[in-house]
């Protein structure tokens, strides 16, 4: 395999994290990304998931260091606290960048042949 | 979410920032501390004169307390001609404009906390809870801010010439209010809301800045006045936001897992 060191030369698609990259994983990052911590319903209701869905995606999350789920109780209430970590928010960066990278390559190749 | 179901780098970016500026949306808040200090600018138009020291023509920073004590203690600061009467009008109510003025510093604060508090027990009930940094690094850099600003004017041996617009060396504590508005429109993306802490900033520098009788707008000639303008437009401007939040986008989820 041919090893490109300067990653300006590397194609896009290599800077993605399987991780990341699936679009609901990329969209929970996305949305914690914009607030101190998530609720576990608000992110339900924000990507249209069910409880089970969620929770699945969430624990590949956790598992890999970019989130962080703290469980607590408001009142009665139980309630799923959702945080990006440090590592998480590298990760969306570096996801972002090689989303724009790939547009801007596609874009500058033109539209596919007929 | 109304286009993540598309495969496409550019369909996934798009949906992604569009997640975020909907997330972002349900942050927003800043119409009510454009109101609420909009209301407290409205309470403080009966007593504008202590509470703006608008044209308080030839006093600095550092006389006011002493001003103050002269009149708490009736001691005679100036006599109109040798011999005559001490002129008491002099006194210009010393006490009750250093009150005012020592008083905002900790109302403002006070209720920038408050407000604070207001937008994180609104976002654990809504599920998304704002950022703690953007209100911290607000109250460090207003503090650091103000800190220099009253220092440079208490003991500068001369005042550089911005400085010298805030009008009789007087640093008024509602700047306080300007800057915090100013970092919450850049947090929440509101030109609305940095450009009406902006516009109060420079009104009110314009304002303390003039003498007494001496104003740029003859109808806006009184402290009154000067004071109600000032409101206004925290009002008006509160109102705007309030109805612009008020309109949630309806978005459409089609999320493929």
């Amino acid at each position: 395999m041919n090893v490109v060191d300067d990653p300006e030369e590397q194609h896009p698609t290599l800077a993605l994290d399987d991780t990341v990259h699936q679009r609901v994983r990329l969209g929970i990052l996305a949305i914690a990304r914009e607030a101190e911590s998530v609720d576990f319903a608000f992110l339900k209701q924000e990507l249209g998931l069910t409880d089970g869905n969620l929770s699945r995606h969430l624990k590949v999350l956790e598992d890999s260091g970019l989130v962080a789920v703290n469980k607590g109780y408001a009142g009665r209430r139980p309630r799923t606290w959702v945080t990006l970590t440090t590592a998480g928010a590298e990760a969306l960066a570096r996801e972002l960048r090689a989303l724009r990278a790939l547009v801007h390559r596609l874009d500058a190749a033109g539209p596919p042949p007929a | 979410m109304d286009t993540l179901h598309r495969d496409d780098p550019a369909g996934l970016l798009a949906a992604t920032e569009g997640l975020r500026a909907r997330a972002r949306t349900r942050l927003r808040g800043a119409g009510v501390p454009l109101l609420g200090f909009g209301l407290l600018a409205l309470a403080a138009v009966p007593i504008a004169r202590e509470a703006y020291n608008f044209g308080a023509t030839g006093r600095t920073i550092t006389s006011y307390p002493a001003f103050a004590y002269a009149e708490y203690n009736h001691l005679c600061v100036q006599h109109g001609a040798l011999d005559s009467p001490c002129v008491t009008s002099d006194f210009d109510g010393a006490i009750l404009r250093f009150l005012a003025w020592g008083v905002w510093f900790v109302l403002l604060p006070l209720a920038w906390f408050a407000l604070a508090r207001w937008y994180r027990r609104r976002g654990e009930a809504r599920g998304i809870v704002p950022h703690r940094s953007a209100w911290l690094g607000a109250t460090a850099a207003t503090a650091v801010v103000l800190t220099a600003v009253v220092l440079t004017l208490a003991f500068a041996d001369r005042v550089p010439f911005s400085l010298s617009l805030l009008g009789n060396d007087y640093a008024s504590p509602w700047y306080m209010v300007d800057i915090g508005l100013l970092v919450l429109g850049f947090t929440e993306r509101s030109p609305l809301v940095a450009g009406t802490g902006l516009v109060h900033a420079v009104l009110l520098t314009v304002l303390l800045g003039e003498s007494s009788g001496g104003s740029w707008l003859p109808w806006l000639d009184g402290p009154r006045s000067k004071a109600l303008l000032l409101a206004g437009l925290l009002l008006v401007a509160g109102l705007a936001q309030w109805a612009a939040e008020r309109r949630t986008p309806a978005v459409s989820r089609t999320v493929t897992p």
